[in-house]
C-alpha cells in the first residue's frame, strides 16, 4: 500500500518535473534555434551591411512572433472553449458575419504592413547602393561550374579564396562563364545571382579581420548543377598591413624549381595541367611569364580552371571542399585522390567538356574583341599580360587571316586564327568544362606534383 | 435493349471493368482517378523526398551520389507540385462541381476525359525518363541556361514536355470547369449561392487558364534551344537567361495560388458542417479568394530579389508581396470566427482543416519576411524557404485536401473511414510535419543553401538535419496509416448513409455513392447552403432551431424515386474512348520530338493517332443510347 502509494506519487512527482522541464526547455530551445550557430549564419553578422539586413529581420521576426501568439491564441482559445461538450445542448447562434470586424481586420494588417515597408525599402535601397570612390577596392568574380574566380584589380587571380582587408569597402562585379551561380557570404551580406551575359553588384565590408584559420566560409546559392553543393568559398578578411602583404606576395610570379622532386612535378604540370590550368611562372628571360590557355571564355575574361601561381597558399582545393596538405590539421590523402582521379571525390562529369573547333568568318569578330582587350589590358598593366611581341605576331596573323578570307581561302584563313587564338588563349564560344578528366598520373608523379605545387606559395 | 442497358447505369456505381474506366466520361469518376493517381504520385513523390531526407541526415552523407540526389529532387518537386497538388484539386473540383452547384455532369465530359488522360500521360513521359537515362535532373523550375546546356542528355527534354502535357491538361479542365460553373447551376444557385469551394474552383481555373501558356512559350523556348538550335537562353548570343525566371514566375506565383485556393475551399465548406455555424463573412471570403486570383499575377519577382533586376523593382515587388497578406489574413480570420462560439466537433476531417489554419499561419507569416527584400536576399533559395514553402503547400495545401478526403470519401465509397486510425493520422502527420519542417528555419537562417547534395562538418548543420529527417520518418509513418485506413473503410467502413455529417451542401442530398446521373429532380436552390435550410432554421434571436423532418425523414432527400412505369429520358453523354486515344496520340508524337530527326517518324504516327481520335470525337455523336431516369 505504501510502496504503490509512494510509487504513484513519485510517478506524478516525475510528470510535474517533466512538465516544468518541457516549460522552460520549449522557449530555451527556440531561442537557442533563432540566435546564429555556425560559420556560415546570417544570424551572426561581421560586417555592416550583413548587421543591417539582420536589424532588418529581427523586427520583423519579432513582429511575426507576436502576430503568430495572437491568431494561434484565437484559434486555440476558440477550439477549447467551444468544442462541443457531451453534457450540453447548446444551440450555437448562427453568425453570418460582422462587416465592421471585416474592416478592422482588414486595415489593421493593412496598416501594419504599408509600415514594414517603410523600413524595408529604405534599406534595400542602402545595400543596393553600388559603392564608388577612391578606397572602394572593385574585384571581378567569375562563376564557374564548379569553382569560383576572383581577379583582382592589381592583375593577378585567384580561385575559391577571397581576401579583403577589414573596415573597407569592397565591390564585386560578378559575371559567370556558363550558367546562373549566386554568391553568398552570409556573415557579410545576403546573396546575389552571378547570371551570363549581366554584370551584377554586391557590397562586402567586413569589421575585423578573421582568426587564422577561421575564414568566413560562403557557397554558391543557385542551383548550377551536378556540384553545386561543392561550389564553396572562403573570405579572408586581413587587417590593411596584412592584406598589402598578401597582394605583394600574389603579385610574385611562381619560381620555376631546376632541381629534385618539384621539378619533376613541373614537368608533369608543364605537360597536362596547362592545358586548362594557369601558373605565371618566372620566365627563362627573367620575365613573368602566364602558363595555360588565357583569354576569354564565352565571352567572359575568364581563366577555364583555377589559376595554380600561389596554390601553396591555400587552405582549401576543389572549391573549398577540401582541405590542403598543409593546412592546419590535414593529410595528403584528399589531394592525392584528386589528382589520381578528381571525380572519385567531387562530382564532375570531364566527359562532357567542349571546347569547340574554330570556324573562320563567324569566329572573326570575337578574335577581334580578344585582341583588341588584349592589348588594353597589356596597355594599362591589368588583368594576364601579354609580350609586345606575341601581341605583334597574333595582329599579324588576324590580318593575314582576313586576307585569306578577301581572297576566298577558308581553309588558310582558319590556319591562320587558330593559330592567333592559341597564342592569344581565345577560348571559342560555347566552351563547356565540366570536370578534370583522368589523367592517369602515377604515384610518384603526384608526390611531384604536390611537391611543387607546396612550394608555390 | 435500351432499356435493358439503361437498368444497368441505374445502379449508383455504373458499368464496371477496366474499359468502362478507360471510356469513361462520368465527371465522378474522373475525378477518382485523378485522386487515385494523386495517391500513387503521392507515394511515389514522398518516397523521393525521403531518401532526400535519408542522405541529409548527417553531414558528407553517401546515402545518394550528386547526380541521384539531383534527380530525386526535381522529380519531388515535380510530382508533389504537378502530379499530386493540383489533380488533388482537380479530383475534388471534378467530383464535387457538378453535384454542388445541382447538375448532372460538367459541361464538355469527354473533354473532361480528355484532360484526365492528357494529365496521365503528362506524368508518364515525366517518369518516363528515368528508363531512358535518369530522371530530370534541372530542378523542378528547370533555370536557363543549366536547362539547356546539356542536350545529349535528354532528362531535361522530357521535363519540358512532360510539363507542357500536364498544362495542357489543364488548361481544358479549367476551361470545362469555367463553363460548367457560368453556365449549368440548377435554377436558383445564383453566383452569391455557391458552395465556397465551387468559388475557388472558378477563381483556380481562370488562374489555370491565364498562367499555363506563359510557361508553355517559356518550355517551347527550352525545347527549341535544345533540339533545335534556337538561341533564347544563350547568353554569348545575347539570350537571357532572366527572361526564363520572369516567364516562369510569372506562372510560378499564380501557381502556388492555384495548390491552396482549392485546399481552401474545402476548408470552408469543413469548418461550418463541424461547428454547426455557417461561414464567417461568406462575401469577405469569396472576395478574398478573387483578390488572391488579381494579386497573385502581380507579385512573381518576389522569386528573384537576388537576380539584380535592380531596387526599383524589387522595392515594386516587395510592396505588392506585402499587400497579398492581407485578403490571405482575411481568410484566416474569419475560419477562426467561423469556429467562435460554435458547437465545435472534432472529427477528422475537422481536425485536418484547423491543422490547415494553424500550420498555415506559420507559412503565412514566414512569406510576409520574403517581402522583406534585404532579409530575402539572406533567405533566398535556403533552406528557410523550404519550409516556408513546406508550411503552405503541406501544411496548407495537403492538410486542406486531407480534410477533403476523409469529409467526401463517404460521398465517394458509401462508407465511413475509420475515426480512430484517422485522428492517428492527423497527430502523427502534424507532429512529423513539423519536426521536418520547422528545424528548416533554423537551418535556413544559419547559412545552409537549398539542392545540395552534402554539406561538410563544422557548419552546425548536423542536429537539426538529424530531427528533420527523423520528422520525415513519422511523415512516412502516418502516410502508411492514411493508406491503410484507406484500404480498410472502402471495403469494411462503416455505412454511411447519403448525410453522415449533417452537412450543408447540395451533395449531402443524394446516395452516397450518387447515381450517375448525380440527380433525378434538378434541385431547386433557393438559399446559400441550401440543404442545412431544409434541416434548421434560426429562432429569432438567431440560435439554430431543427425542423422537423418532412415526412419521416426522408422526403429531403432527392434519391432515386420510385417512377412506376414512367421514365423519364434525361440527357446523359456515352462513354468514348476518344479522349484516351487522343491524348494517347500527343503523348507518341512529343516523345517523337525529342529524339529528332529520326523520331519525326514517331511524331507522325503519333499525330495520325491523335487526328483519328479527334476526327472520332467530332463525329461520333455525344450520346448513343437513350438514358431515362
Amino acid at each position: 500500500m505504501t510502496t504503490e502509494f509512494t510509487a504513484a506519487k513519485r510517478k506524478n512527482v516525475s510528470a510535474s518535473r517533466w512538465r516544468r522541464l518541457l516549460i522552460w526547455a520549449a522557449p530555451a530551445l527556440v531561442l537557442a534555434a533563432c540566435s546564429g550557430t555556425g560559420p556560415q549564419t546570417s544570424l551572426d553578422p561581421a560586417g555592416p551591411i550583413a548587421e543591417k539586413i539582420d536589424g532588418l529581420w529581427l523586427l520583423v521576426f519579432w513582429i511575426a512572433v507576436v502576430v503568430f501568439v495572437l491568431v494561434e491564441a484565437a484559434l486555440v482559445y476558440s477550439i477549447v472553449k467551444f468544442r462541443e461538450r457531451p453534457d450540453s445542448d447548446r444551440r450555437p447562434k448562427q453568425l453570418h458575419g460582422n462587416t465592421r470586424l471585416e474592416i478592422i481586420w482588414t486595415i489593421i494588417p493593412a496598416l501594419l504592413l504599408a509600415g514594414l515597408t517603410v523600413p524595408t525599402l529604405q534599406t534595400l535601397f542602402e545595400i543596393r547602393e553600388v559603392p564608388e570612390g577612391p578606397d572602394v577596392i572593385t574585384i571581378q568574380v567569375v562563376g564557374h561550374q564548379w569553382w569560383w574566380e576572383f581577379q583582382y584589380p592589381e592583375g593577378f587571380t585567384t580561385a575559391n579564396e577571397l581576401h579583403i582587408p577589414a573596415d573597407t569597402t569592397v565591390n564585386l562585379e560578378m559575371t559567370s562563364v556558363d550558367v546562373i551561380h549566386s554568391f553568398w557570404v552570409p556573415k557579410l551580406n545576403g546573396k546575389r545571382d552571378v547570371v551570363p551575359g549581366r554584370m551584377t553588384n554586391l557590397t562586402l565590408e567586413a569589421y575585423e579581420p578573421t582568426p587564422p584559420g577561421e575564414p568566413h566560409p560562403g557557397q554558391c546559392a543557385e542551383f548550377c548543377g551536378l556540384a553545386h553543393a561543392d561550389m564553396r568559398f572562403k573570405v579572408f578578411v586581413d587587417s590593411a598591413a596584412d592584406y598589402e602583404a598578401w597582394i605583394a606576395q600574389q603579385m610574385t610570379p611562381a619560381t620555376v624549381p631546376t632541381e629534385g622532386i618539384a621539378a619533376q612535378g613541373y614537368d608533369t604540370f608543364a605537360a597536362v595541367c596547362v592545358a586548362c590550368h594557369n601558373a605565371t611562372v618566372v620566365g627563362e628571360d627573367g620575365n613573368p611569364e602566364v602558363l595555360g590557355p588565357v583569354g576569354y571564355v564565352n565571352g567572359v575574361y575568364a581563366d577555364l580552371a583555377p589559376d595554380l601561381t600561389h596554390f601553396g597558399e591555400r587552405s582549401t582545393f576543389g572549391s573549398g571542399t577540401f582541405d590542403t596538405p598543409w593546412a592546419d590539421g590535414a593529410t595528403e590523402d584528399h589531394l592525392r585522390q584528386w589528382l589520381d582521379n578528381p571525380a572519385s571525390i567531387k562530382p564532375m562529369s570531364p566527359e562532357r567538356n567542349v571546347i569547340p573547333p574554330i570556324g573562320c568568318v563567324p569566329e572573326q569578330e570575337r578574335v577581334d574583341l580578344a585582341l583588341e582587350a588584349a592589348i588594353e589590358r597589356t596597355v594599362e598593366g591589368e588583368g594576364k599580360i601579354l609580350s609586345e611581341e606575341t601581341l605583334q605576331t597574333v595582329e599579324t596573323l588576324y590580318e593575314d587571316a582576313l586576307a585569306f578570307e578577301a581572297l576566298g581561302d577558308q581553309e588558310a584563313c582558319v590556319r591562320a586564327l587558330e593559330e592567333a587564338r592559341q597564342l592569344l588563349g581565345y577560348i571559342p564560344d560555347r566552351t563547356l568544362i565540366l570536370g578534370m578528366p583522368d589523367f592517369g598520373l602515377d604515384q610518384n608523379e603526384i608526390t611531384a606534383l604536390i611537391a611543387l605545387l607546396e612550394g608555390w606559395e | 435493349m435500351a432499356v435493358a442497358t439503361t437498368e444497368v447505369q441505374l445502379t449508383s456505381t455504373g458499368p464496371s471493368g477496366l474499359w468502362s474506366w478507360l471510356t469513361t466520361v462520368d465527371h465522378k469518376r474522373i475525378g477518382l482517378l485523378y485522386g487515385i493517381s494523386a495517391l500513387v504520385f503521392f507515394i511515389v513523390g514522398g518516397l523521393e523526398a525521403f531518401f532526400v531526407r535519408l542522405q541529409l541526415s548527417g553531414a558528407n552523407g553517401t546515402v545518394l551520389s550528386a547526380d541521384a540526389y539531383n534527380q530525386l529532387f526535381t522529380m519531388h518537386g515535380l510530382t508533389m507540385v504537378f502530379l499530386v497538388v493540383m489533380p488533388l484539386g482537380a479530383a475534388f473540383t471534378n467530383y464535387l462541381l457538378p453535384i454542388m452547384i445541382g447538375a448532372r455532369d460538367v459541361a464538355f465530359p469527354r473533354l473532361n476525359a480528355f484532360s484526365y488522360w492528357v494529365f496521365f500521360f503528362g506524368g508518364v513521359l515525366l517518369y518516363t525518363s528515368f528508363v531512358v537515362g535518369g530522371g530530370p535532373d534541372g530542378g523542378w523550375f528547370g533555370y536557363a541556361p543549366l536547362s539547356i546546356e546539356i542536350t545529349e542528355v535528354v532528362r531535361m527534354d522530357y521535363w519540358a514536355l512532360g510539363l507542357q502535357f500536364l498544362g495542357v491538361g489543364s488548361i481544358a479542365a479549367s476551361a470545362n470547369f469555367i463553363a460548367t460553373i457560368l453556365t449549368m447551376r440548377a435554377p436558383g444557385m445564383t453566383l452569391m449561392r455557391m458552395p465556397v469551394f465551387i468559388w475557388m474552383a472558378l477563381v483556380t481555373a481562370f488562374l489555370l487558364i491565364f498562367s499555363l501558356p506563359i510557361i508553355g512559350v517559356g518550355l517551347f523556348q527550352v525545347f527549341f534551344d535544345r533540339n533545335f538550335g534556337t538561341l533564347f537562353y544563350v547568353s554569348y548570343a545575347q539570350g537571357d537567361p532572366l527572361l526564363w525566371q520572369h516567364l516562369f514566375w510569372l506562372f510560378g506565383h499564380p501557381e502556388v495560388y492555384i495548390l491552396i485556393l482549392p485546399a481552401m475551399g474545402i476548408v470552408s465548406e469543413v469548418l461550418p458542417t463541424f461547428s454547426r455555424k455557417p461561414l464567417f463573412g461568406y462575401s469577405f471570403v469569396v472576395f478574398a479568394g478573387i483578390a488572391i486570383g488579381f494579386q497573385g499575377f502581380g507579385v512573381w519577382s518576389h522569386h528573384m530579389f537576388t537576380s539584380g533586376m535592380g531596387p526599383i523593382a524589387e522595392a515594386g515587388f516587395a510592396t505588392s508581396t506585402m499587400l497579398i497578406a492581407v485578403p490571405t489574413g482575411i481568410k484566416i480570420f474569419n475560419w477562426i470566427g467561423t469556429t467562435w462560439d460554435g458547437v465545435l466537433r472534432f472529427k477528422t476531417p475537422m481536425l485536418f482543416s484547423l491543422g490547415f489554419i494553424a500550420m498555415f499561419v506559420i507559412g503565412g507569416l514566414s512569406g510576409v519576411t520574403h517581402a522583406i527584400v534585404p532579409a530575402d536576399t539572406q533567405q533566398h533559395d535556403s533552406y528557410y524557404v523550404v519550409a516556408h514553402f513546406h508550411y503552405v503547400l503541406f501544411g496548407g495545401a495537403l492538410f486542406g485536401f486531407v480534410a477533403g478526403v476523409y469529409y467526401w470519401f463517404p460521398k465517394f465509397t458509401g462508407r465511413m473511414m475509420s475515426e480512430t486510425l484517422g485522428k492517428w493520422h492527423f497527430w502523427l502527420m502534424l507532429a512529423g510535419f513539423n519536426l521536418t519542417f520547422a528545424p528548416m528555419h533554423i537551418l535556413g537562417l544559419n547559412g545552409m543553401p537549398r539542392r545540395t547534395y552534402r554539406y561538410p562538418e563544422g557548419l552546425g548543420w548536423e542536429f537539426w538535419n538529424g530531427i528533420a529527417t527523423l520528422g520525415s520518418a513519422v511523415i512516412a509513418i502516418s502516410g502508411l496509416v492514411f493508406i491503410w485506413n484507406l484500404i480498410k473503410s472502402r471495403k469494411h467502413g462503416e455505412i454511411a448513409g447519403p448525410d453522415p455529417w449533417d452537412g450543408r451542401t447540395l451533395e449531402w442530398t443524394i446516395s452516397s455513392p450518387p447515381p450517375v446521373h448525380n440527380f433525378d429532380e434538378v434541385p431547386i436552390v433557393q438559399h446559400r447552403d441550401d440543404f442545412w435550410h431544409q434541416k434548421y432554421t434560426e429562432d429569432d434571436d438567431g440560435y439554430l432551431v431543427e425542423l422537423e423532418p418532412v415526412s419521416g425523414g426522408t422526403a429531403v432527400l432527392t434519391g432515386p424515386e420510385d417512377h412506376g412505369d414512367e421514365r423519364k429520358e434525361i440527357h446523359m453523354p456515352s462513354p468514348s474512348y476518344y479522349p484516351i486515344l487522343s491524348a494517347l496520340g500527343l503523348a507518341i508524337s512529343s516523345i517523337g520530338l525529342i529524339y529528332q530527326p529520326v523520331g519525326f517518324i514517331i511524331t507522325a504516327v503519333g499525330m495520325m493517332v491523335a487526328l483519328w481520335g479527334l476526327f472520332g470525337w467530332a463525329i461520333e455523336p455525344s450520346q448513343r443510347e437513350p438514358y431515362y431516369v
